[in-house]
């Protein structure tokens, strides 16, 4: 076993993406290209996995990923040729080697040091089924019931390339966190208040997020955080990019780019679903934010279907083996029944979000601005009220211990308080401020994702006060969020003053 | 005095800008004295104290080696086959296992755990674990025996093995006196060492 494998294992997912991805570069632009394809190429190998597993052969995962590789391709080159508009600028190729550069150094950096960072989970979740996977070439009950079938695949990928121990796809994936709110800040506040100070708020924000000792320690923590934040920060920003732009115009869906960066946002909500056992739950972040600025913006069903197709094929693919392979499995986490409930859930709101506009008389009103959006939150409010009243034990000692972990034993320190006063500042402040519908939706992002860990923690387990506890860790899912909101806000102060020179 | 002025292009009443004024300048304040506080924070807090340190390793044994877990050395004994039999090898370990180490166990949810655990060891032999009936307890001149052979490979959470050539072997779970070393060896070298 080398400690080269980590590396390989680098180089080949973000060689996948690349290819995979090739057909519309233009479309997605050259940091969207080299952004999303480490990630989509990581995605590959839980799929490769699932393929496998229905043959229960030993990994050999090279053949099914190059067969993947190509599938993406051809539906990126099918996407690519009928859309309309310009097809963007040229990727120039110094990118490819400051990007690929920049994956491979960081990963060969964690490998040449052999620095990581781990506990109990990393060692008996993660690795300990990434070799049971490289092992028998299968998924088991544990795998996909109690620890989700990403993270114990990419493990089983960097065995296959000779690591024993696969610790790079976190730093690596922290880097694209990094360079993610970098660039979506960057490009949105351009727009607005030009390129330098753009460039001056953008560092500022990117520099308190991973000043942060949440994000420095999950930036080596073999686990399933740092893989959670990046996939949601990452869909949500393309679901910006397919439906408003930077500029937040919402014109990308005349050409072909929404449909490209619809297709990305896709995949990797389905590698958010992937990561852990309540991925799947939290899924509906990027996916209702999605359906909400389809309805807001009158966006095509066919084109939307794109978005929900990319989501629903590797999700399909990986429980649809666990159902061949295990059938109805148990589970205290993940059931077979919870999973089928939950998918089927998926697939009903993605179809209620494609013929909703066509309902009568529902339809245009659903239209009107933030109407929509604001149903869900009404809706959402009655429905936690309501579950509230029938389990209230449960759901307060859920809520009580979110609080304290956030505020108090959670290892945050005041990254929540800043958190909660960024949002106090947004909304107090929010009349003069609304520039785009972008800054809204994301506080809405931010918001459903609390709901659905309220919902997740206050049905399931309540938790504990302590910085191990599964939701004090799972809250820095959002911590990225957090940070390209508050570097909104500051853009609209920044704004705000050249405008009053 | 006029009652009107222009604000970011607008025409507004002298009251509202100066409204405006006094949102835009506390909003810029809060914004400001929350992001210094977060650096400061991050900079002198202890929130890093919450989280467990890096450390340098590039193994699963390595890993497990420095955890503080005492049921970290399942995996410590799953590297030990590996590293003497190669991939395909099986592991026995002995009926009562749970009980056989003196070794303080951990705690989770007021309950001790087995340090020694098949269903924790059996993932990273992807299953090759067997629980077979054999007394486990070297004698202290056996223990000597095996400690004192130079192909002995040692690993973190004084576990050790020694070789064997034949890929499929199969290997067991051996302890000394004290019931805190552990060795992995084949059968037949246990017999050998304790004759």
């Amino acid at each position: 076993m080398t400690s080269s494998g980590g590396v390989l294992l680098s180089a080949v997912s973000l060689s996948a993406g690349w290819i995979g991805l090739w057909p519309v570069r233009r479309r997605l632009g050259m940091w969207g290209y080299h952004l999303f394809a480490y990630p989509v190429g990581l995605l590959l190998w839980p799929v490769c996995a699932a393929v496998l597993s229905l043959f229960g052969a030993a990994f050999q995962p090279l053949a099914p990923l190059l067969g993947l590789v190509v599938g993406l391709f051809a539906i990126s080159w099918w996407l690519g040729r009928h859309g309309q508009g310009a097809s963007g600028a040229r990727v120039p190729a110094w990118s490819f080697l400051v990007w690929g550069g920049a994956v491979i150094g960081v990963s060969a950096a964690v490998a040449a040091a052999g620095i990581t960072s781990a506990a109990y989970d990393s060692l008996f979740h993660y690795e300990s089924w990434g070799v049971w996977i490289f092992e028998t070439g299968s998924f088991s009950r544990e795998v996909i019931g109690l620890y989700g079938a990403f993270i114990p695949s990419v493990h089983a990928a960097g065995r296959f390339f000779g690591a024993d121990w696969t610790a790079t796809p976190y730093p690596v994936l922290s880097l694209h966190v990094a360079a993610a709110v970098f660039i979506s800040v960057r490009d949105w506040a351009s727009a607005r208040i030009g390129k330098r100070p753009a460039l001056a708020v953008s560092l500022f924000g990117v520099t308190l997020m991973v000043s942060t000792a949440p994000y420095l320690h999950h930036t080596l923590y073999v686990h399933s955080h740092m893989i959670s934040a990046a996939y949601l920060l990452l869909a949500l920003y393309a679901v910006q990019q397919a439906y408003l732009g930077s500029e937040d115009s919402g014109d990308r869906l005349d050409g072909a780019s929404g449909s490209a960066w619809l297709l990305v946002a896709g995949l990797v909500s389905a590698g958010f679903a992937l990561t852990r056992t309540d991925g799947i739950a939290y899924a509906v972040v990027p996916l209702a934010t999605a359906s909400l600025l389809r309805l807001e913006r009158d966006v095509p069903a066919c084109v939307h279907t794109v978005l929900l197709g990319a989501a629903a094929v590797p999700l399909a693919v990986v429980y649809g083996s666990a159902f061949l392979t295990l059938g109805r499995w148990s589970s205290d986490k993940l059931s077979g029944n919870a999973a089928a409930a939950v998918l089927l859930f998926l697939a009903l709101a993605g179809g209620v979000s494609l013929v909703a506009e066509r309902t009568p008389k529902v339809g245009p009103w659903l239209r009107g601005n933030s109407r929509a959006l604001l149903l869900v939150v009404l809706v959402q409010s009655l429905g936690i009220a309501g579950l509230v009243a029938l389990r209230p034990t449960g759901f307060l000692a859920a809520g009580s211990n979110m609080l304290g972990n956030l505020f108090q034993a959670g290892g945050y320190g005041f990254l929540w308080f800043f958190a909660l006063g960024i949002m106090a500042v947004s909304f107090v402040w929010g009349g003069q401020w609304r520039d785009g519908r972008w800054p809204t939706y994301l506080a809405y992002a931010i918001g459903q994702f609390f709901v659905v860990a309220f919902l997740v923690h206050g049905v399931g387990h309540p938790g504990r006060l302590s910085p191990a506890d599964s939701f004090a860790r799972v809250a820095f899912h959002a911590v990225p969020l957090v940070f390209w909101y508050a570097a909104l806000v500051m853009t609209a102060l920044a704004g705000t003053y050249r405008a009053r020179k | 005095m006029p009652s009107k002025a222009w604000r970011g292009g607008v025409m507004v009443s002298r009251s509202v800008a100066r409204k405006h004024q006094i949102v835009f300048v506390s909003a810029s304040v809060a914004v400001l004295a929350l992001s210094a506080l977060l650096l400061f924070d991050s900079v002198f807090g202890d929130a890093a104290d919450a989280f467990p340190q890096p450390m340098r390793a590039t193994s699963i044994a390595e890993v497990a080696g420095a955890g503080s877990r005492a049921r970290m050395i399942n995996p410590v004994i799953a590297s030990a086959v590996r590293d003497a039999a190669g991939d395909g090898a099986l592991l026995e370990i002995p009926e009562g296992y749970q009980e056989l180490l003196a070794v303080e166990p951990d705690v989770f949810g007021g309950k001790p755990q087995p340090t020694l655990d098949a269903a924790l060891i059996s993932p990273f032999l992807g299953g090759r674990v067997q629980v077979t009936s054999y007394d486990p307890v070297l004698s202290a001149a056996a223990t000597r025996i095996v400690q004192s052979d130079p192909e002995l490979i040692v690993l973190p959470r004084d576990v050790s093995a020694l070789p064997v050539e034949d890929d499929d072997a199969v290997l067991r779970v051996y302890t000394d006196p004290t019931r805190i070393y552990v060795y992995i060896m084949t059968p037949q070298k246990a017999d050998e060492v304790a004759r």
